[in-house]
């Protein structure tokens, strides 16, 4: 059993950050290929059913090759074995050390009360059926060699199983990767050199199988740059919907006519892109309902200059709340990645963290503004968010986090990736 | 006999080097002074006027290569190690520059030179050094004008805002020159393209207070008051900036953009209509597809939305 390595950032009372043993590798080198800047997914599951979270890791590979050449590159399972402590049972879980992971989600797909989850990354779709005693079977879903970046399992037709929604982000070869340079330095492109990939939706036939229904649901009709997704009731009418990020075009909100027919209504609903018409490099997304009337707003990150936006339901359409709720100007000056949104201090409302930081290289051209410490909003009262400053995590190159109660007080803890750099848990001690 | 002729026309090239350099042509001058390294390459002087030509010019990634030849061989020339810090800092490479001011100031210490390393140091951002060669400048001349400005832009940096105003005190007492207005306006945009809004926005307003206001001061202001307050702070600057130059279309991209951001849906398309039409930006059709839907102008929307795709 892996020990939680010591204690390394003091945290005023209230937090306290632990290394876990998990260290994400990107396969960065001197050239910047695309995927070395969005690997870090991480799903958090009670895989063993004893009532603990547990973790996953997806990790990157060599580049160009995406090959798994060392064991750094590894995927990782680890079982939570009370007391933050968290063991590697990797081996022997019938894990597939192959390609260059993106994200990851978990979802008892087979209904057999078992959680089981799958792995994203550039041209495939790996699916992980829980077998029981910490044994999976691996399986995978056509994605036609598309780039799989975030996905969701969610039950869109009301039949009681859960359908998967895959986040498809550009076209990416690595023969047409391009050289780009910022400031002197080569560093990660603009997406608006790769081609945008339609989204994908599987239906679930039951006993574990699905059938891929993106064009009869309408989903494949959209090509975007997608990122992340946030799945929620934001019409109103009893079905989840999904709102997609799109990297500086235009995002999607598929909004469900039941049947799994969806409709891509993100303009008329406000969402497509914020007001001055300028699309952000829209990232991860959190659906909440910050002011508790009800209805489920929405936020996504993006990069600097471009906020973080928040979007309030007004029932028919989304209206941004950015600057009434002073997190426009808070978020100005971030980059941001991963979002969740949970009740931090149990007051009642529910609060934000942020794993912040820059899409360009910390060996670039602009290295000294790319690495950021987590972010973390308090909701004071679904009027204004804060600023807190109460984590004191160290600068770095954060992507993914998840948010869950690894250690059972009632406080919600957040686990987070970062690029090179080992996962942090916060500890969250609310109480 | 034609040792005569090729001195003749050695000397004949040189004279007409020095001509063009003294008439402006600068490209001309560099092009006689390289023919005349070439014939010369022992004559490292030579290099210098290549390099100086070549600096005049602007020409300045040229102009350090030569220097830098002429520098391997002279290296304890003030002025070449001086022109080959000034070309460097003109490419944006500040702190390497310093070296060859540092060299420059320590075989002689003239304003010029003083002003160029305390440039390189605020470039390179270290303000406590830049303040302190500035400082040792209005020592110098306490009439100059760059050094007084300089001195209060390298305090605002360092954070010590009394000391920034003595500074910016003393540069008022001066009596006002094109030269004092068109530096303090040069610096004001410098900081307003690099993001360095709040120095920004100090400087623009001290260049408005000291009558230069202009359709582009209003719209860096407005500019600077958006990325700092938001953009209802914003609206009077860029107001002002479409009052004063209708045709300054990135103020009225801005003023429309705010304005749909702040829900003036009906304000913002009477000049996002025209900013979308200048075709400088795609993104401007979305943010009048914004303001359209904003005032159920659904299908106006829709046609402007697929103009922003």
């Amino acid at each position: 059993m892996l020990p939680l390595f010591v204690l390394l950032f003091a945290a005023e009372p209230g937090f306290r950050v632990v290394e876990l043993p998990f260290v994400l590798a990107n396969g960065e080198g001197a050239r910047k290929y695309m995927p070395g800047t969005m690997a870090g997914g991480v799903a958090v599951l009670d895989f063993d059913g004893d009532g603990l979270p547990d973790l996953f890791f997806a990790n990157g590979a060599e580049l160009p090759g995406l090959s798994k050449s060392s064991p750094k590159f590894f995927n990782r399972l680890y079982r939570n074995v009370g007391g933050l402590k968290f063991e590697d049972v990797t081996e022997g879980s019938g894990l597939k050390q192959v390609g260059y992971g993106m994200g990851a989600a978990a979802g008892d797909y087979d209904g057999d009360g078992k959680v089981d989850f799958v792995v994203l990354g550039v041209g495939f779709i790996h699916l992980y059926r829980n077998l029981g005693g910490g044994k999976f079977e691996y399986s995978e879903l056509p994605n036609q060699g598309r780039w799989a970046y975030a996905a969701q399992f969610v039950d869109l037709d009301g039949d009681g199983d859960l359908e998967l929604f895959v986040v498809n982000y550009v076209k990416w070869p690595a023969t047409l990767d391009r050289e780009c340079v910022v400031s002197g330095k080569a560093d990660y492109c603009h997406p608006r050199y790769y081609g945008a990939s339609a989204n994908q939706l599987f239906e679930n036939l039951g006993g574990g199988k699905f059938r891929d229904v993106s064009v009869a649901s309408g989903i494949e009709a959209h090509a975007g740059k997608g990122m992340g997704l946030a799945v929620a009731d934001f019409d109103g009418n009893g079905l989840p919907d999904v709102f997609v990020t799109n990297d500086r075009v235009l995002n999607f909100l598929f909004l469900n006519r039941g049947k799994l027919k969806f409709e891509e209504k993100a303009f008329d609903f406000g969402v497509a892109v914020p007001s001055d018409g300028k699309s952000p490099s829209a990232m991860g997304t959190a659906a909440l309902d910050y002011n508790k009337d009800g209805r489920v707003d929405l936020i996504y990150t993006a990069l600097r200059e471009e906020t973080f936006p928040l979007y309030r339901n007004a029932g028919k359409e989304m209206v941004e709340a950015g600057l009434e709720t002073g997190l426009a100007p808070l978020t100005r000056a971030m980059a941001g990645w991963g979002i969740a949104a949970a009740d931090f201090n149990l007051d009642g409302w529910p609060d934000l963290i942020v794993a912040r930081s820059d899409a360009l290289s910390v060996s670039g051209g602009k290295a000294a503004e790319a690495q950021e410490p987590l972010g973390l909003f308090w909701n004071r009262g679904g009027k204004k968010f804060e600023l807190g400053g109460e984590l004191k995590t160290p600068s770095r190159m954060y992507r993914w986090l998840v948010v869950a109660d690894f250690n059972k007080d009632g406080c919600p803890d957040v686990v987070v990736t970062a690029l090179n750099a080992p996962a942090l848990l916060i500890e969250n001690r609310c109480k | 006999m034609i040792w005569f002729l090729i001195l003749t026309l050695t000397f004949g090239q040189a004279d007409a080097a020095r001509d063009a350099m003294r008439a402006g042509k600068y490209d001309e001058a560099a092009r006689l002074y390289a023919a005349l390294a070439k014939q010369f390459p022992e004559d490292f002087m030579i290099r210098y006027n290549v390099g100086l030509a070549l600096y005049s010019a602007k020409k300045y990634a040229a102009a350090v290569a030569e220097l830098k030849v002429f520098l391997k061989a002279q290296p304890a020339s003030p002025q070449g190690n001086l022109i080959a810090g000034a070309s460097m800092l003109k490419l944006g490479e500040a702190c390497p520059s310093i070296a060859y001011f540092e060299r420059a100031l320590s075989l002689r210490e003239l304003p010029e030179y003083l002003e160029q390393r305390a440039e390189a140091e605020a470039a390179c951002g270290h303000p406590a050094e830049a303040a302190r060669w500035f400082e040792l400048l209005t020592v110098k001349q306490p009439r100059n004008t760059r050094g007084w400005y300089g001195l209060g832009l390298a305090r605002v940096t360092e954070g010590n805002e009394g000391a920034a105003k003595e500074a910016f005190a003393r540069l008022s007492t001066l009596p006002p020159s094109p030269e004092l207005r068109k530096l303090e306006r040069d610096v004001a945009r410098g900081l307003w393209t690099s993001g360095r809004f709040a120095e920004a926005r100090e400087a623009l307003l001290r260049v408005k207070s000291l009558g230069g206001a202009t359709a582009s001061l209003e719209y860096e202001l407005g500019d600077c008051y958006e990325k700092l307050d938001g953009p209802e702070a914003a609206l009077p600057f860029y107001r002002e900036a479409v009052r004063l130059d209708g045709k300054l279309i990135t103020a009225r991209a801005a003023l429309g953009r705010a304005l749909v951001g702040l829900k003036k849906a009906e304000e913002a398309i009477v000049h996002l209509e025209i900013a979308a039409r200048a075709n400088i930006d795609k993104s401007l059709w979305a943010a009048l597809a914004n303001a359209y839907r904003m005032v159920g102008r659904n299908e106006d929307a829709r046609i402007a939305l697929q103009k922003a795709r």
